[in-house]
């Protein structure tokens, strides 16, 4: 499986480049120490930066989705400026070589971004633990982030076993072949 | 954690403050309680990262690995790759901004599409490239550029293509592209299906056309043309299909009568439907209208049923079924059908087209004034519609524009002249008479001109006119040039009965064949 991570990752190169900048930025910002900040290594964590688990449950909370935040936000804008060129305004190389690679670069780009949105599941259980067993964080914060919490959860498994990058193919297969 | 995994901490470095905090660490357990407790009741817990270090109260990590770790810059790359995904993302942001208004249209005109609303997809689809020019023409405007910031693509042009298609026929969408997308239109991958409709055509036509030509111009006999267009079955490059819709376009030509055409279009739809592929653009309306015209209206509606199953906004079809309801005495249902067609328009030329099938709808049951008024008021609403926004202008050019407007002007005479006022009836015809003739100009041909329905009306008024006190000075020049450009006679058997006063034109209009057809 580990294998099958670090190939869904390498096609997703850039976005999981840019994911562990992120991660890295946030334990800076934190004050989280980072273990290995290596971006893209062949390991279990490729894409992430290996740190310390924060303590506290804003910094917890902040680790997982501050990163994915990010990177959605940077990732839907390009799949959106690519898909719907290509897809709804139908640009084809009979239109402009030079237009369609860009907009298929974009494309890749964005779904590369949004390949690597989530955290990696420790994170994210550590997440779950601070705010919902260890019950720390104030109880509004809690409970507002509830959802984010257990999106981010369920998303760090679907990334972990590469089910994000099927999805994505997936729906590319049905836009653009079928 | 091993050493190797601590970038950036040297090994000699980590080994000694190691030491130190050893040290350190059995001091303080000394000095704080003034025996050696806990401390060596539990397992020190060492350093993940360095492996050798006691890891400092609350961390994983040894105090010099941590500072470390702390201390560790994000690399260059990093930072290179986060604010090229920022720009970019910034980029793709406008860009998604503004192709989201196009491409909203096209989704919009795809919705239209998979319903068989294709004259609505087609309007749609057309405002797509519409807002696309627009903006870039904003955009260059206010940046003093002159770039193409969005633009819309093959894709776009196919579904305008296709919806051309389904709307009218193959045919019409291989020269509607030809005149929308140039010269290289051909070339294109979605073109091929098209230009195949087109060459099968006219290499049928081009065998035939002497042939149909001798047979119209009375040189050859309509059953031995018949022969020589069969003969041509089977030979190279010639479609079945086209063998069949050309006998029965010569018979059509001919004025041969319903049954007979009715004969040669079910030939027609039994080799359209052995060749497997779609045709139902070539017979499926000539057969309703056969129907109609043979009295077999039940099966016109089927026929007609299944036009509209595919194409919600056909005008023939709607206005055929709603005759044949009505000549079934359906006059609920007939209405019904102009509800149904009403619904599918909301802009753009459409509102002549449901205008004008309420026309007659209203005209053929008898409510004059309602109807007369809406001819009025849709006459004003076709004259605000913008030429080059509309399908059938941009199919058939001006036709569409004058047409509409003529066709009008002939419902109001009809009403006119259900009513008794010829002179009205004969003024309206003469506007649309002029309009049709300002077409023939254009195009070196008008097809309403050669419309029985059309020219019958504009005769039967002018006769009428001129039968009735109602005949002025003003009026008498006109009269007798339309009287004198046809031959007494020659009009259809419920004209020629109006005239010789054994039909009202009420009878015909309303419990009829509803026209003067």
């Amino acid at each position: 499986m580990t294998a099958l991570y670090i190939v869904s990752k390498i096609l997703t190169f850039p976005g999981a480049y840019v994911k562990g900048f992120w991660e890295q930025l946030t334990c800076k910002l934190l004050g989280l120490p980072v273990e290995v900040p290596g971006y893209l290594r062949i390991d279990e964590a490729c894409g992430h930066v290996e740190h310390a688990f924060p303590k506290k449950g804003w910094a917890a909370y902040l680790i997982a989705t501050g990163p994915s935040f990010m990177n959605f936000n940077i990732g839907v804008w390009m799949f959106l400026a690519g898909f719907m060129n290509l897809y709804f305004l139908g640009i084809t190389p009979n239109d402009s070589i030079g237009l369609f690679v860009v907009y298929v670069l974009v494309t890749y780009l964005g779904v590369s971004m949004l390949c690597n949105v989530f955290p990696l599941v420790e994170d994210a259980m550590n997440l779950y633990d601070l705010l919902y067993r260890q019950k720390k964080g104030n109880i509004i914060g809690r409970i507002f982030g509830f959802i984010p919490t257990v999106i981010t959860y369920a998303g760090a498994y679907l990334e972990k076993y590469c089910i994000t990058l099927v999805l994505w193919i997936a729906v590319m297969i049905l836009a653009f072949v079928l | 954690m091993d050493k190797e995994n601590l970038n950036g901490v040297p090994e000699e470095e980590t080994e000694a403050s190691a030491e130190e905090l050893e040290q350190a660490a059995a001091e303080e357990a000394v000095d704080s309680n003034g025996e050696v407790a806990q401390a060596e009741e539990q397992e020190p817990v060492i350093c993940s990262v360095c492996g050798h270090n006691e890891a400092a109260e609350g961390s994983e990590y040894c105090i010099e690995c941590e500072t470390a770790m702390l201390k560790r810059r994000v690399p260059f790359m990093g930072w290179l790759a986060g604010v090229a995904a920022l720009g970019v993302s910034l980029l793709a942001f406008f860009v998604a901004i503004f192709s989201l208004v196009p491409s909203g249209y096209v989704i919009l005109g795809d919705s239209y599409a998979k319903k068989g609303d294709w004259h609505m997809a087609y309007e749609v689809y057309y405002s797509a490239i519409t807002e696309t020019a627009n903006f870039n023409s904003y955009a260059n405007e206010t940046l003093g550029t002159n770039i193409s910031f969005i633009s819309v693509g093959e894709k776009v042009n196919e579904r305008i293509v296709d919806a051309v298609a389904n709307y009218y026929s193959p045919i019409d969408a291989y020269y509607f592209a030809q005149n929308y997308l140039g010269a290289g239109a051909d070339n294109l991958p979605f073109m091929q299906k098209y230009k195949k409709a087109n060459d099968e055509n006219y290499t049928a036509f081009t065998k035939m056309s002497e042939t149909f030509n001798g047979a119209i111009e009375g040189d050859i006999k309509l059953d031995a043309a018949l022969k020589e267009i069969e003969a041509l079955r089977g030979t190279e490059g010639m479609n079945d299909v086209y063998v069949d819709y050309y006998k029965y376009a010569l018979a059509c030509e001919l004025y041969e009568p319903a049954q007979a055409q009715l004969e040669l279009l079910k030939s027609l739809e039994a080799s359209a439907e052995k060749s497997g592929e779609d045709y139902g653009w070539i017979y499926l309306l000539p057969m309703a209208q056969a129907l109609y015209d043979t009295g077999k209206y039940d099966e016109a509606i089927e026929y007609l049923d299944r036009i509209i199953a595919v194409n919600k906004t056909s005008f023939e079809a709607h206005e055929l079924k709603m005759m044949a309801q009505l000549s079934l005495g359906d006059v609920e249902g007939a209405g019904k059908t102009v509800d149904e067609f009403k619904a599918t328009g909301a802009y753009s030329e459409l509102v002549y087209y449901p205008n004008l099938l309420e026309v007659e709808y209203l005209r053929s049951t008898g409510k004059y004034a309602e109807a007369k008024a809406l001819c009025v008021e849709a006459a004003a609403l076709q004259e605000s519609v913008p030429q080059d926004n509309a399908m059938i202008n941009l199919v058939y050019g001006i036709e569409g524009k004058l047409l509409t407007t003529s066709e009008f002007n002939r419902q109001s005479a009809l009403i006119s002249m259900t009513e008794g006022d010829y002179a009205d009836a004969f003024s309206s015809m003469m506007d649309a008479y002029s309009l049709e003739s300002q077409y023939a100009y254009y195009m070196q041909y008008s097809a309403a001109l050669n419309d029985p329905k059309f020219y019958g009306a504009l005769y039967l008024s002018a006769k009428l006119l001129s039968t009735s006190d109602q005949m002025t000075e003003d009026n008498a020049a006109d009269v007798e040039y339309v009287l004198s450009m046809f031959e007494a006679g020659t009009m259809s058997t419920d004209i020629e009965a109006i005239i010789n006063g054994e039909k009202t034109v009420e009878e015909v209009l309303t419990k009829g064949a509803f026209d003067l057809v």
